[in-house]
């Protein structure tokens, strides 16, 4: 089941708009806020709700998992590293605080600066490595397999 | 109504649509040409666009032949006997063959991977599946896609591959447009790595 949006709580900010991956999540021209425009096409994916900085988006769930009544909701912290769900059931037995990490590292320290690391040689490019292979291939001897270090080769045909 | 038509010239490497692989691919494009001009064209947002979108909490193919799990050979094995042979071998142990390289990556990128406690590997929830906390999978895949590429066009769903006149067989551009404005964009690839 889709999304809806607390007309209260939405600012008109646009961060649901401009990461839905199916498109639907648009402004009203009127009221300035966001709707869904397109409930059926709805994947239910949460990247609006997890972007939305006024918790403003819901998402209905099946109601035959989950009966109206029932909440889920959401807060993810990049600078944190960590997703948080609270999951509440309508009968009240269970009422579920979840914590995820979501990185180990700071938000987008990990990644490598290619442009500006060493450009690879000929014989690297000869090679039939990837990039930072052999030593992420196995981290520990190193070593890229082939056919022949397996001892095979290909065979025509089907074979089992 | 009158729509913009965009051009962009002198693309070297155009990624046509970047769910994880398309943003892997523009992060080792910038790699093996550091200079070149690498450009995204993605019909969603990199940022939460494909399959792992929404997240996804396991990887599912990983051989784990540094903890002695698996080599590659048997998951081409495995691969011959689940699909009834109709597999391209050589394309599945090529793939076999690196994919751990780039799940460590990522993890080095810092995606948490669970690990049992005692012996430091992966933990599995099957032969080829290990677990993770993925949520942000697709994000951080993109942040090193964002770092790499020289342009991301969110927005644009490449439609045709435009054929290089002058050599047989070869793609020299594309075209597509942009799902919101209708703007056709008309973007050329003039080599390819
Ligand atoms: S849940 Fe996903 S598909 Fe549905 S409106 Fe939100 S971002 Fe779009
Ligand atoms: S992200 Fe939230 S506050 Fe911003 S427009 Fe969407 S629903 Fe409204």
């Amino acid at each position: 089941m889709p999304t809806f949006v607390y007309m209260t709580r939405c600012d008109g900010c646009g961060q649901c708009v401009d990461i839905c991956p199916s498109d639907i999540m648009h402004i009203d021209k009127g009221l300035r806020r966001a709707y869904n425009i397109e409930p059926n096409m709805c994947w239910e994916c949460y990247s609006c709700v997890k972007a939305c900085p006024h918790h403003a988006i819901d998402v209905r769930g099946y109601a035959d998992f989950a009966p109206l009544g029932h909440s889920v909701r959401v807060h993810r912290d990049e600078e944190k590293g960590v997703i948080a769900w609270r999951i509440k059931f309508r009968n009240g037995k269970k009422d579920m605080d979840l914590l995820a990490p979501i990185t180990t590292k700071p938000w987008g320290s990990g990644h490598p600066k290619l442009s500006e690391a060493a450009a690879p040689n000929d014989e690297v490019r000869k090679s039939e490595l990837l990039y930072n292979e052999p030593k992420y291939v196995r981290m520990d001897d190193g070593g890229l397999h082939t056919l022949e270090s397996n001892g095979l080769e290909i065979k025509e045909g089907v074979y089992y | 109504m009158g729509y913009k038509t965009i051009i962009e010239d002198d693309i070297d490497v155009l990624v046509a649509g970047a769910g994880l692989g398309g943003t892997g691919a523009a992060f080792e494009a910038r790699y093996w040409g550091q200079n070149k001009k690498i450009v995204i064209a993605e019909k969603a947002n990199i940022d939460r666009s494909g399959a792992v979108a929404q997240g996804l909490y396991a990887i599912n193919c990983y051989m784990g032949t540094r903890f002695g799990e698996n080599n590659p050979e048997d998951h081409v094995r495995y691969a011959r006997i689940d699909l009834m042979g109709m597999v391209r071998e050589d394309l599945a142990f090529d793939m076999a063959r690196h994919v751990d390289s780039a799940v460590h990556q990522f993890e080095d990128w810092g995606m948490p991977i669970m690990r049992n406690e005692k012996t430091g590997a992966y933990l599995r929830e099957g032969r080829w599946q290990i677990m993770i906390h993925g949520e942000s999978y697709k994000p951080l895949v993109a942040e090193a896609a964002k770092n790499s590429a020289d342009k991301v066009f969110n927005r644009v769903c490449v439609t045709h591959l435009l054929m290089d006149e002058a050599k047989e067989n070869r793609v020299a551009g594309a075209v597509g447009f942009n799902v919101r404005t209708g703007n056709y964009h008309d973007r050329v690839l003039l080599t390819v790595l």
